[in-house]
């Protein structure tokens, strides 16, 4: 079992190593919510959520921490194309490490990549005038949610990356699900508010499911999200990380 | 036995890469397994890795049944692939530490201050992997697979892409991991002078079926009594009367390369005065004893 933490240890020391995640993550949740959200509250100065009027920023805020964990989450499964790609893949099944503890090891790594995205988006929120219900029990919840947001997104981004082998169709497939699934949630409108064709897309869209627990406890001030939204996230993070484990684990051919 | 493969077969849909192969590697010993690309060998060496599983037949290493007892097998193995596969992101150190723990090797760091020595890496530990010569990824890589202290070593290719100097240096490093610790070594290349230098034994190994396999001085001598005539000539094959004589026939750009058998020195000066008299015109010419690319190409007739 230690064998995960070392995976999770690598993963890690590689991620902060790059000067990619220095910008990204600095950068990111700084567009998104510094230019983004600060302009339109010029044009949507208020939104109606759970029976509450919240300015925009605060409205989105919700949106952007969950888009990060998501963006970040699809990119988790990075490391797993690269290792897959330069072969390092190889080296790894070759030693005594069991097939478990390197699908462990690269779910933790996805949860905690995840994890520190969506908290980077809520603090920047925060610093630009998000109101939000803090407290401990929001704290501990809001952050139970986020975990749960941030598996099952880490969980996508590794059933994304498992079987792909070459940068083009990594590409491909990531323009392909990132945008359309983002600007067809309720991460940056409230569902309400979209179009019929949207709306309903969004209704499937497990964004949108994510995007609206973690309103329920920071906007709405909920120790439990609604139970339909909870439930449908709850439901698709079991789906999602046993499909990863299963995927993942096939992919990893050996004796 | 250090190695034992017994009826090894590998099949990728309908094509067969291996093909019903048997030898075995006496421990502490160095085993050349050689073949031209697509011949078989790193199919091989994954098989005997536990990274592939065979179609049939199966193998021992180190005492241990691939297929009934893998985990052991990859307890007791260091592996070094064709080409370098640490994270080229981590530095020399950062990537031994990580494998000396996924290996849980026991006082790591002093394991890994012993693996830099050996492979005379001290000075570049702190590297990145992308910052190396090619010469010191290998280097690296073959640290890495030390570090478990294994009791079979396989190494795909160790020293191809380096330059002769770097290649000499992986030479000795081999020979010096052998000598001090007895480790069993299984080599493929498609150097013959590589594997004429190191091997103990040989297999040649073409189109997945092992051809021959023997001590290197036995299989020249196999060929022996024999001189070996190797011409490039720009005349067209028609001219060749001689051909009960041809070894092999390389065509290249404008020229033919043959290389053709004579029975003892007279004869090959016979078969030269022969090829003059035919009207061959003879751009290069090299007469000699046999050796093992002789035997090579012997028995894979295209290199």
């Amino acid at each position: 079992m230690r064998a995960a933490l070392y995976i999770w240890q690598r993963d890690m020391l590689l991620w902060f190593g790059g000067a990619f995640f220095l910008t990204v993550f600095s950068i990111e949740p700084m567009v998104y919510l510094g230019l983004y959200a600060l302009s339109m509250q010029g044009l949507v100065p208020y939104v109606e959520y759970g029976g509450k009027l919240v300015t925009y920023v605060t409205f989105i805020t919700i949106g952007v921490t969950v888009t990060n964990a998501y963006l970040s989450g699809t990119h988790a499964g990075f490391q797993i194309f690269i290792d897959n790609l330069m072969g390092t893949s190889e080296l790894l099944l070759a030693s005594p490490l069991k097939k478990y503890e390197l699908v462990l090891g690269r779910l933790l790594s996805a949860l905690s990549k995840t994890l520190l995205m969506g908290l980077s988006a809520l603090f920047m929120g925060i610093l630009i005038g998000a109101q939000l219900m803090i407290s401990l029990a929001s704290l501990f919840s809001g952050l139970f949610i986020l975990c749960l947001c941030s598996l099952s997104f880490g969980a996508l981004g590794i059933i994304i990356c498992a079987r792909i082998k070459s940068s083009r169709v990594y590409n491909l497939v990531m323009n392909t699900i990132q945008l359309p699934t983002m600007f067809s949630s309720s991460a940056f409108y409230p569902k309400t508010a979209l179009p019929h064709v949207l709306r309903v897309l969004a209704s499937l869209n497990p964004l949108s499911y994510a995007a609206d627990s973690l309103r329920d406890i920071l906007i709405v001030g909920r120790f439990i999200p609604d139970i339909q939204n909870f439930s449908i996230l709850v439901s698709f993070s079991l789906i999602a990380l046993l499909l990863a484990s299963w995927l993942y684990s096939n992919v990893l051919t050996r004796l | 036995m250090s190695i034992s493969a017994r009826g090894l077969t590998k099949s990728f849909g309908k094509t067969e890469a291996v093909k019903n192969v048997s030898f075995d590697v006496q421990e502490g010993a160095i085993f050349g397994f050689l073949g031209p690309n697509g011949a078989g060998k790193t199919t091989t060496i994954k098989m005997l890795s536990t990274l592939l599983k065979p179609t049939s037949g199966t193998a021992f290493v180190a005492g241990f049944d691939i297929l009934r007892e893998s985990d052991r097998v990859r307890r007791l193995i260091g592996l070094v692939p064709q080409r370098p596969l640490m994270d080229s992101e981590l530095t020399v150190i950062q990537n031994l530490r990580f494998y000396s723990k996924i290996y849980q090797v026991k006082y790591r760091e002093r394991r890994i201050s012993e693996v830099l020595d050996i492979m005379g890496m001290g000075d570049h530990k702190a590297k990145k992997m992308w910052q190396l010569s090619e010469g010191y990824k290998k280097r690296a890589e073959v640290a890495r697979s030390l570090l478990n202290e294994p009791r079979v070593l396989f190494l795909d290719e160790p020293t191809t892409g380096l330059d002769p100097i770097a290649r000499r240096t992986v030479w000795d490093i081999i020979r010096k991991i052998v000598r001090d610790h007895g480790t069993t070594i299984f080599l493929t290349t498609h150097y013959m002078e590589e594997a004429e230098e190191l091997s103990d034994t040989v297999a040649i190994i073409d189109n997945g079926k092992i051809k021959t396999s023997g001590d290197p001085s036995m299989l020249i001598d196999s060929i022996q009594g024999e001189w070996v005539l190797k011409i490039i000539t720009q005349n067209p094959p028609e001219l060749m009367t001689c051909t009960s004589r041809i070894i092999s026939e390389k065509r290249m750009e404008d020229d033919t390369e043959y290389r053709l058998r004579a029975a003892n020195r007279e004869d090959a000066v016979k078969t030269l005065a022969n090829l003059f008299g035919d009207g061959i015109s003879i751009k290069n010419l090299e007469i000699r004893r046999p050796n093992l690319e002789d035997v090579f190409i012997q028995y894979v007739k295209e290199l």
